[in-house]
């Protein structure tokens, strides 16, 4: 009735940084809280499924993304992060390296002109494809806020996908290398092994392998790229 | 993000850098040469292909016809079209039809020259078959008169 309010203010004030540290170990204490409601509350996980869990949580993950996406919410060892890194320049400098060597190979020269490419209309649409959609899913990834860890997340995620690309890409060429090999071996017993391989190389077999190759391609780095950008919190 | 857009871009404008110009007969030809889509070049392409074969044809340079010829068949054949040609494979197809038409142009209906006055005259072959013909052949080196031998006969 005379100024005075019925409550007492309820301020809440930063004094010292005690009070910030002591911050970060409700958090962690949040983490053990998470763990132990995980026990209590459901009564199906059994106790080598709980340390499961605990295990994937601070596994280091290079080819996974959809792990790291689930997974987003844990966070990332600075160890981890380096390896992430590492992982992402190899990738990012074999990708450009074998895009660079593919431009740079299939040209041929011709009397009179000089080096002409013999990268035909869906080599270019696709490869053109790809670069955009790579960065447009990458541009994504930097833009959207998905976890409190924002940078380590970032870094983890886009090496994960562009990983699992050279990988995949690397276990696509090796099957089509030993399909063309025993082909040969069945089809064309008896020439040399390199007027062989150019059977493969250039004509309307080559061609129309080459289609299906650029499918599973853009399939596997549409794939690869699923979970980049997703995951935004508000 | 727009220093990998840049590197990219750069390594995609690099294709079309041609060290060598062009014989001074095609000339009108230049941008042609610069152009790097097939969708929208292939007749420039084919035609540079036909200059050019023409030319090696009269400097008497030995070209590979068999390659070029082979070229034109695949193209008849393949399931995609336009998709599966590229720049290097239209102007072999342009090499190959420029080297026909010339030795057609050339020798057709004119007569035969020898020491014994007998009138012949060369009948060439076109188009389809002039091509299978092509593709077979295995010559050491292909001067004019040995496309002439495998192309014309004397009736």
């Amino acid at each position: 009735m005379n100024g005075e309010s019925t409550y007492k203010p309820d301020f809440i004030t930063v004094e010292n940084e005690q009070t910030l540290a002591s911050d970060n170990k409700v958090e962690a204490n949040n983490n053990e809280n998470l763990t132990n409601d995980l026990q209590n509350s459901s009564a199906d996980l059994t106790d080598s499924e709980v340390k499961l869990i605990h295990k994937q949580r601070q596994k280091l993950r290079l080819f996974d993304p959809e792990d790291v996406y689930n997974f987003r919410h844990i966070e990332i060892g600075y160890f981890q992060s380096f390896l992430h890194v590492i992982s992402l320049c190899i990738s990012i400098f074999s990708i450009i390296g074998f895009s660079y060597l593919i431009i740079n190979n299939s040209q041929q020269l011709v009397k009179g002109i000089g080096m002409i490419s013999d990268l035909n209309v869906l080599d270019k649409l696709c490869m053109s494809f790809i670069a955009l959609y790579s960065l447009f899913k990458i541009k994504k990834t930097l833009t959207t806020k998905a976890t409190n860890f924002d940078k380590r997340y970032r870094i983890a995620i886009c090496a994960n996908s562009l990983n699992l690309i050279v990988l995949n890409y690397l276990k696509l060429s090796l099957l089509f290398l030993a399909l063309m090999l025993t082909f040969i071996q069945v089809e064309y017993t008896d020439e040399t092994v390199s007027s062989a391989v150019y059977i493969f190389e250039n004509g309307v077999v080559a061609d129309s392998l080459s289609i299906i190759t650029w499918f599973i391609f853009i399939v596997m780095v549409v794939k690869a790229f699923k979970y980049c950008g997703k995951g935004e919190i508000k | 993000m727009k220093y990998l857009i840049g590197l990219i871009f750069c390594l995609m404008i690099q294709v079309s850098f041609a060290k060598e110009s062009l014989p001074k007969d095609c000339s009108h030809l230049q941008t042609a040469m610069e152009a790097d889509f097939v969708l929208l070049s292939k007749k420039e392409f084919i035609e540079l292909g036909e200059c050019l074969a023409v030319n090696l044809i009269k400097k008497r340079t030995p070209l590979n016809v068999v390659e070029s010829c082979n070229e034109v068949d695949e193209d008849r054949r393949n399931l995609l079209g336009i998709f599966s040609l590229s720049k290097l494979e239209a102007i072999l197809i342009g090499q190959c039809m420029g080297t026909i038409n010339y030795i057609y142009e050339h020798y057709d209906n004119e007569p035969v020259l020898s020491y014994n006055y007998q009138t012949k005259i060369y009948q060439c072959t076109k188009g389809v078959q002039a091509v299978d013909i092509l593709r077979q052949s295995r010559a050491k080196s292909y001067s004019r008169t040995v496309l002439r031998d495998l192309l014309c006969r004397e009736r």
